[in-house]
């Protein structure tokens, strides 16, 4: 019982969890903007149920056929409650619709990357490539991600999300992910960072993100690609700049 | 027999709903803001707070 209640409050994991109700804590502010886009159409929706559940209340007691036999039958139309019925919502749906749009135009903004990324969709795993630093040979850093096995997983270590090879990235940094499958239809989706997008083959798409904080953050594919799909996790790793440094010579 | 009119239904009820249905709505509505949301957000906010004070700690 006491391990249910814990559900009911905030999860303090970057990986999703069994029996998991809300969100995980967010750590890009694109992921904070939805949670809080999330929760404004929640204060509208609890406001509709209320009055909803209060009118439909209100009639069953006012006016059941016990307290009125006789029905008002005579009431066939009216054009001021019509109006009333039909402008509300409209303007409810406004007041959803402009938070909406100012977030989805912000969150496709791409402000000036430090650093670039490919991510490659498989079946069944991901590559990704650092095109921006190449190897002492001259050849861009690059490598594929691939799920670690229930059989060779250490302790600590979660069951199908976690990966042998993960995306390393440094905090604070605006990065850019292009995004592309080579086979068929992936999605990089990697809740903590407000990141969801599709891997299409024969072409790029594109999304900014920024680590607010140090971390690892798991992922999964997001859009069915094969009998393999649940078996191809992301893991993000946001390390401090000089650790970023430090990793991208060891791994050039 | 003769039916009784039925009148006075805005005034009877009308308001008394609307008032209700709103006014319960709205109030949990604003607890739901300010019970859940702001208090999830300030928490997140006092955590990077915290990083950032290590973080000048440890540049000192």
């Amino acid at each position: 019982m006491i391990n249910y209640l814990t559900y009911l409050t905030t999860i303090f994991n970057d990986a999703s969890e069994p029996w998991q109700l809300g969100f995980q804590d967010s750590a890009a502010p694109g992921f904070t903007g939805i949670v809080t886009l999330h929760n404004t159409i929640g204060f509208y929706l609890i406001v509709i149920s209320f009055s909803v559940f209060w009118v439909i209340m209100s009639v069953i007691y006012y006016y059941s056929s016990s307290k009125n036999p006789i029905a008002y039958k005579y009431l066939t139309h009216g054009t001021v409650l019509e109006l009333v019925w039909t402008i509300t919502p409209a303007l409810i749906l406004i007041a959803i619709a402009f938070p909406s749009f100012r977030l989805l135009y912000l969150m496709d903004e791409v402000i000036s990357p430090t650093l670039t990324i490919k991510v490659v969709g498989h079946q069944w795993y991901w590559s990704y490539e650092y095109s921006d630093f190449i190897t002492d040979s001259g050849d861009s850093i690059d490598f594929d991600s691939y799920m670690i096995p229930e059989s060779d997983l250490e302790l600590g270590q979660f069951r199908l999300l976690d990966v042998d090879n993960r995306l390393i990235v440094p905090v604070d940094c605006h990065i850019r992910l292009i995004i592309t499958g080579s086979d068929v239809l992936h999605s990089f989706a990697v809740p903590s960072l407000g990141l969801k997008l599709d891997a299409v083959p024969g072409r790029l798409n594109q999304v900014s993100f920024l680590a607010e904080r140090s971390g690892t953050f798991y992922g999964q594919c997001s859009e069915i690609c094969g009998v393999w799909h649940g078996f191809m996790p992301i893991v993000v790793e946001a390390v401090s700049s000089p650790d970023f440094i430090v990793w991208l010579d060891s791994a050039s | 027999m003769a039916i009784a009119p039925i009148t006075g239904k805005l005034r009877k009820r009308f308001w008394l709903d609307l008032s209700c249905a709103l006014g319960l709505g709205i109030g949990a509505g604003y607890a739901y803001w300010y019970g859940s949301h702001l208090r999830d957000l300030e928490r997140q906010e006092s955590y990077y707070v915290k990083l950032e004070r290590e973080r000048a700690k440890a540049a000192q």
